[in-house]
């Protein structure tokens, strides 16, 4: 494994237990307390983690010493990318486990304990698995974005990483304002189509495709 | 083995109102160069510079006789150790993860040297960096740099946060790397009774400009001060005043050899005191 992967994953190792004691709680509480409010609260946390990432990645005095070892610009930036994509499956998957216990524990409880009754547990009407699937995209769209910006610009100057950051959270804002009026198929299929896009740009698939994109922008 | 291992030609780099300016040094392999400045002469951008870890506006490097530094993982950087301010360290990880995750970045990491340096430098394995001292982290780092068979040593202020025993004993280690004639170190430092010890050349920078860039010896050969009174002061042509101390007493001077006029005493000089005339002289000028 590279260092940056390794370096990211065993941060991951550290910080990945609160983010999965952060999910499961919260989401528990949400199916129980039955309020939308928390829901939203919820899966805006998803789009914070990612930004978060990004930022930890390329933000940090770590980077000026990493951009010293011999590492490339792909593996640099994937590394960041790949753990925001693990977040995203935590959350997912935390979401998935969080709402058949609830639903379960619910069903079991049978109103007793002032916990809803089985035919009452529902999530935002029935939006929140759209909205789940709207931020996730939001979410990897801004740090795939941002990783394959700062993969070209990772050593000009902070003004322009700058400038390039608010582009790419304008786009994102945009491409998010289209895509929210969608179908969760459509947007489960951004999401899909977005990771692969992200992977051809970013990660070095093939030793070919990574020399070409080598040649292409150094310098 | 290569001929230089750093070759920098013409560089520049503009940061807002700072600017390095048409820099150009070079040090042959087997050597120590010493690189001297005042706080923000532009050290610690040089040597990003030189590791291609921010874009220089115009300008070549060659490293190990290598231009193509910082562009893979597997470029010239594997032969490189790099010392820069320990706050880039990972701070959550102990230094028993940092190896694993630097045997991650480097072919040739050894883990068995590794664990030497951190029994010789006493570092607690298990202890988080962010909670080691300044000192220990510098020391952390320096073990990292140490820990690959690298053949250049590339160090912004190592010895930064060390005590005078740990200090002597990494000079020490300096020394012995560069036995091997095809090992060489750029080293930066404030303490320049320390450069002195080891160098072999010594470059200096002030305001993003290298002023010099010489072997230690000369520099030695070719400076004297000169005691004098303030009236002796007066009569030596101001060109060859390179810096002057008025004092209590009288007069120091820092000159050429050859200008010394007869009559004065030639005293031989450290390279502590040309740079402190230089440095105050620089600044008698702005």
């Amino acid at each position: 494994m590279n260092g940056c992967l390794n370096k990211s994953l065993t941060e991951m190792k550290s910080v990945g237990k609160v983010f999965i004691a952060f999910v499961l709680i919260l989401g528990i509480i949400g199916v129980f307390a039955q309020n939308d409010m928390i829901f939203s609260f919820y899966i805006t946390f998803i789009a914070i983690s990612s930004a978060s990432q990004v930022l930890e990645g390329n933000g940090t005095s770590w980077q000026t010493y990493e951009y010293m070892l011999p590492t490339s610009c792909e593996q640099s930036v994937s590394a960041v990318y790949i753990v925001s994509v693990i977040y995203n499956g935590i959350f997912f998957l935390g979401t998935l486990i969080t709402h058949i216990a609830g639903g379960l524990i619910c069903k079991a409880a049978d109103g007793a304990l002032d916990l809803p009754k089985p035919e009452d547990v529902t999530i935002m009407d029935g939006e929140f698995i759209k909205l789940l699937l709207f931020f996730s995209f939001f979410s990897l769209f801004m740090s795939g974005l941002s990783c394959a910006y700062f993969y070209r610009y990772r050593h000009i100057s902070n003004r322009k990483v700058y400038i390039g950051a608010g582009i790419i959270l304008l786009v994102s804002v945009a491409v998010s304002g289209i895509i929210i009026g969608s179908e969760i198929v459509t947007l489960s299929w951004g999401i899909v189509i977005h990771t692969i896009i992200i992977s051809l740009i970013v990660f070095p698939l093939s030793e070919k495709f990574s020399e070409f994109f080598y040649d292409k922008y150094r310098g | 083995m290569s001929n230089n291992a750093i070759k920098a030609t013409g560089l520049n780099k503009k940061y807002g109102d700072f600017e390095i300016k048409n820099l150009s040094l070079s040090l042959p392999s087997g050597c120590i160069m010493g690189l001297i400045g005042e706080n923000g002469a532009g050290k610690s951008t040089l040597i990003r510079l030189l590791m291609n870890a921010c874009d220089r506006d115009s300008g070549t490097v060659s490293l190990l006789d290598d231009e193509n530094v910082g562009y893979s993982e597997d470029d010239v950087r594997q032969d490189i150790g790099i010392v820069i301010d320990p706050a880039c360290l990972p701070q959550n990880y102990n230094p028993v993860t940092l190896g694993k995750i630097m045997s991650g970045f480097y072919k040739k990491w050894d883990n068995d040297e590794y664990n030497k340096y951190l029994d010789l430098f006493e570092i607690d394995r298990k202890k988080k960096i962010f909670n080691l001292s300044t000192g220990t982290k510098m020391k952390l780092m320096i073990a990292t740099a140490l820990s690959h068979d690298a053949k250049l040593l590339i160090l912004d202020e190592p010895t930064n946060g060390l005590d005078p025993m740990v200090r002597e004993q990494f000079l020490d280690i300096l020394g012995d790397f560069t036995l091997d004639a095809g090992h060489s170190v750029l080293i930066s430092s404030h303490i320049i009774s320390d450069l002195e010890k080891i160098c072999d050349y010594v470059a200096y920078m002030h305001k993003g400009e290298l002023k010099f860039c010489d072997e230690k010896d000369k520099l030695l050969d070719d400076y004297r001060v000169v005691k004098c009174s303030e009236a002796q002061l007066d009569d030596l042509p101001k060109s060859s005043c390179i810096g002057a101390k008025k004092g209590q007493f009288g007069c120091e001077v820092l000159l050429k050899s050859d200008d010394v006029p007869l009559g004065f005493t030639k005293e031989r000089t450290t390279l502590e005191e040309i740079i402190l005339f230089m440095a105050r002289d620089g600044k008698e000028r702005e």
